[in-house]
């Protein structure tokens, strides 16, 4: 009889989530590829005769933007059959001056790391941090402000007074596999904030980049943080 | 100590107070099964491909376990589903803390409510189990309505 409640309820759940107005796809985003969503997937075996093409592609791409792409290119590249690349995405834009880099993202959706860095420099863009309240106050990049995903409708309540609707928001989370940062920048743009942008990269990037913190767990030495 | 588990009145304290639990933890999780699908996903513990199934059945499940508790039906079955559930996330979370994640436990999220996963998640969870366990052997199994 366990079975059969637990099956039940689960059917009804799949009808439900066709009503439901916050109904989610029952196939996993990252199975269906589409140019503007893809990222560095999986390995992949190339096509013979494109293994030079994409060595070359690769490299550009590193001396473009060194400091955002992995290594992209296993040892046994040199073995023509065992070839396993991981094309960069982002190939196709290639890092430029300061101001270019700003100017590329006015129109996009998402932020990297150096504009980023850029935007919080030139305290251009406030800092949200969509993941849970407790880690904000742990650590969280400095000057930003907590909107978890959870609890989006409890804290916008609190904080909505002191926002700007006008100023432009970078939204982050833990990192690239984290989605909370869609979440709040969709919440916010149906909250009629008209400049939000995704910080796609994300809290572990800015970490390793040494970048500006604080929280109750940041130790501060010397200026920097630890 | 039978005696006092076989007691109609304690069991149907135990049965509302579980059938509430579960249908408190599951409303939030119902209508925000995005939300709900990004802490399974922090969990690390499910393939991606079966994510956005569970979040939307997992939810459900508990909803009608929680009812169905509640109103006396087949209240041994729901306490069984009840003591598996609340197992899983033990594990799920036990697992969790030794590989050091720190994330949202996705457990009670209602009114705002957020917490990480911890010790006393672990200890609620347990706790939960054990009141099930007299449900689960001295409870009806049958299709009524009226307490036994």
């Amino acid at each position: 009889m366990s079975v059969v409640i637990c099956f039940a309820a689960g059917v009804f759940g799949v009808f439900f989530n066709i009503l439901n107005p916050g109904r989610i796809s029952l196939v996993p985003e990252n199975a269906v590829i589409t140019p503007g969503k893809m990222r560095a997937g999986p390995a992949q075996k190339p096509v013979p005769g494109t293994a030079q093409k994409n060595k070359e592609k690769i490299k550009t791409a590193v001396v473009l933007n060194p400091k955002i792409l992995p290594p992209v290119v296993k040892p046994a590249l040199k073995n023509k059959t065992e070839v396993r690349v991981v094309l960069p995405l982002v190939i196709e834009k290639p890092a430029a001056t300061k101001e270019a880099v700003l100017a590329v993202k006015v129109d996009d959706r998402t932020v990297n790391l150096e504009q980023a860095k850029l935007l919080f420099d030139g305290k251009k863009a406030v800092f949200v941090d969509a993941r849970p309240e407790y880690t904000y106050i742990d650590k969280h990049i400095k000057g930003a402000i907590s909107l978890s995903a959870s609890r989006f409708n409890f804290q916008y309540e609190q904080k909505k007074e002191d926002l700007n609707k006008e100023e432009l928001y970078v939204v982050y989370c833990s990192s690239v596999t984290c989605h909370l940062s869609d979440f709040v920048a969709d919440y916010l743009r149906e909250n009629g904030f008209k400049n939000v942008k995704k910080f796609t990269a994300g809290w572990d990037s800015w970490v390793a980049a040494g970048f500006p913190v604080e929280g109750l767990k940041v130790k501060v030495n010397g200026g920097k943080n630890e | 100590m039978n005696k006092l588990f076989a007691n109609k009145k304690i069991l149907l304290a135990l049965r509302l107070l579980m059938g509430s639990v579960f249908i408190l933890a599951s409303i939030d999780k119902i209508f925000n099964p995005a939300v709900f699908s990004s802490v399974l996903r922090e969990y690390k513990l499910l393939p991606e491909i079966l994510i956005p199934l569970v979040s939307v059945t997992l939810p459900w499940m508990e909803f009608f376990a929680g009812l169905l508790i509640i109103l006396n039906i087949f209240s041994q079955s729901v306490a069984l589903i009840m003591i598996l559930f609340n197992t899983g996330y033990i594990l799920g979370i036990t697992i969790n803390l030794a590989w050091g994640l720190a994330h949202e436990c996705g457990c009670f999220t209602l009114f705002g409510w957020n917490e990480p996963i911890s010790g006393s998640t672990i200890a609620r969870d347990l706790f939960f189990v054990l009141l099930c366990v007299p449900i689960l052997f001295y409870a009806s199994n049958e299709f009524k309505y009226k307490s036994k």
